[in-house]
């Protein structure tokens, strides 16, 4: 499993490419949403959009090479492949969280932007969606032919992002939808979890059926 | 160390691999020929259970490949015929991605390796001849103790020379009596150099699996004349062609030919390609 979890983190930061991207992408993505929305909505949209690119990227390299018969043919499993990659995206969120975090507080510290780095409750809701969005995504990549699964996983992606992370009209209104709410939104977290855990035994299904 | 039974695997588009049984002993290579479409490379996938069989068994190392996949997995070095790597690292970077699966990887052993190919680690995957991938392949394959190596037609698109360098490399490790070479190919006359079994398969089903002395010794090739070519003995042949001047048969029990007038008769000892060539006319 960590083998798993160390090729995937390799594939997306090898190449002088991919560090420039990963640095330049959080600002990039600051700059384009503008700094005139709510913060945390803003940090939710950049957890989200960095987390959802690395995974993402981490499929398109396993169909540019197709790759597939490599990796399988390794001293591994199809269950575990799909299970390194839910637990990949995992970490991947966790980064995600931690750097974008960093660039804020840089904008804190310079006092270009005010935001409240400890705000437990805009990284509870990222969370929620994170799992939501990853328990949609993944089975698509595992069923799905490529392209097809890309443009499905980018429309569940922007369909996430825009109904509750940058949704700026009413946006207080969603977030007081019960899934964010209710019990303080460990209902949202257990509803969450419950979905990546039928979504990877769904994936590891359908990759195990796959040729 | 392989052991296959009874193997089936029937696909939507109709192509089966039907009834499949042959083993293969520590120490030695066993070459697995078929024309294109025989089913060579999906016996290969069900062997690295890449493909779910319908039935029969697959017994690496006398352990389940299924139950004991990884374990199995750890135990192999595969070389397949296209290149599977991730083309933009670099050879290093590539190997960094592999090494941590395997529970014995000796890095000064891969080190030897790409210095006996004269591959440079820092050279992009995509940069490389398919010479050199496919003798990058086979450092990757010998650099974790596998004890067998298995082999998707690792030859073909290789000009003489780097084929003649391949077969050199596999010959040498061989010599160590732990390792055996699971080698599919369409080009006979590697086989005619290295191995010492030859499991033939057409159409999805073994025609034999049998040492290669084995096969020199059972079939013969028989040519004469076309006046004596008639239908007794073309039904004792194998696979026949014919021309104006005479015939050239295949079969694979001389007493069958007793009988027949020695001074108009050549019997000769076929080669592996003619053995492939007649007995497919038979499948």
């Amino acid at each position: 499993m960590i083998s798993l979890l160390k090729k995937d983190f390799k594939l997306v930061t090898f190449g002088t490419f991919n560090k420039i991207f990963l640095i330049v992408f959080v600002p990039v993505l600051m700059a384009m949403t503008g700094f005139d929305f709510t913060m945390k909505y803003m940090y939710m949209t950049i957890v989200l959009s960095f987390a959802y690119m690395m995974v993402s990227t981490s499929f398109s390299y396993d169909v540019q090479y197709k790759t597939n018969l490599l990796v399988q043919s390794l001293p591994t499993t199809k269950a575990e492949i799909v299970r390194g990659k839910y637990l990949f995206s995992i970490l991947v969120f966790l980064f995600s969280m931690i750097y974008s975090w960093f660039y804020l507080g840089l904008l804190n510290i310079f006092t270009i932007l005010k935001f409240d780095l400890f705000d437990l409750s805009t990284l509870k809701n990222a969370f929620i969606l994170f799992l939501i969005l990853i328990s949609f995504i993944l089975p698509l990549n595992y069923k799905l032919p490529p392209k097809v699964a890309s443009f499905f996983s980018i429309f569940t992606y922007v369909f996430l992002v825009n109904t509750f992370a940058m949704s700026i009209t009413d946006i207080e209104g969603i977030f007081n939808h019960w899934l964010f709410s209710l019990y303080g939104g460990l209902f949202g977290i257990f509803i969450g979890l419950v979905l990546f855990i039928l979504s990877t035994k769904l994936s590891i299904y359908l990759y195990g059926k796959r040729a | 160390m392989l052991e296959i039974k009874n193997l089936n695997k029937r696909f939507k588009e109709g192509f089966e691999i039907r009834d499949l049984s042959f083993k293969l002993d520590k120490g030695y290579i066993m070459g697995f020929i078929g024309p294109n479409g025989s089913g060579k490379t999906t016996t290969i996938k069900l062997m690295m259970n890449l493909l779910t069989k319908d039935s029969g068994n697959i017994n690496l190392f006398g352990l389940d490949h299924i139950k004991h996949e990884k374990e199995i997995k750890d135990r192999i070095g595969f070389v397949y015929d296209e290149s599977h790597f991730y083309e933009d690292m670099t050879m290093r970077q590539m190997k960094s991605i592999i090494e941590p699966f395997y529970s014995k990887w000796d890095n000064a052993t891969f080190n030897n390796y790409m210095k006996r190919f004269d591959l440079n680690p820092d050279l992009r995957i995509k940069k490389l001849s398919k010479g050199m991938k496919m003798k990058y392949s086979l450092a990757l394959a010998l650099s974790h103790k596998a004890e067998l190596i298995i082999m998707d037609e690792p030859t073909s698109g290789l000009d003489p020379i780097f084929r003649r360098e391949i077969l050199d490399i596999l010959y040498n490790i061989i010599q160590d009596e732990d390792v055996s070479i699971f080698f599919s190919t369409h080009i006979t006359t590697d086989l005619e150099k290295i191995a010492d079994y030859i499991t033939y398969i057409n159409n999805g089903s073994l025609v034999f699996s049998l040492s290669k002395d084995e096969v020199m010794e059972k079939y013969h090739i028989i040519k004469g004349d076309p006046d004596i070519l008639d239908q007794n003995l073309r039904n004792k042949l194998l696979g026949v062609r014919e021309t104006k001047v005479g015939f050239e048969g295949l079969i694979d029990d001389t007493n069958l030919i007793k009988g027949l007038p020695n001074e108009r008769i050549i019997i000769e000892k076929p080669s592996l390609e003619d053995v492939m060539y007649y007995t497919k006319k038979v499948n």
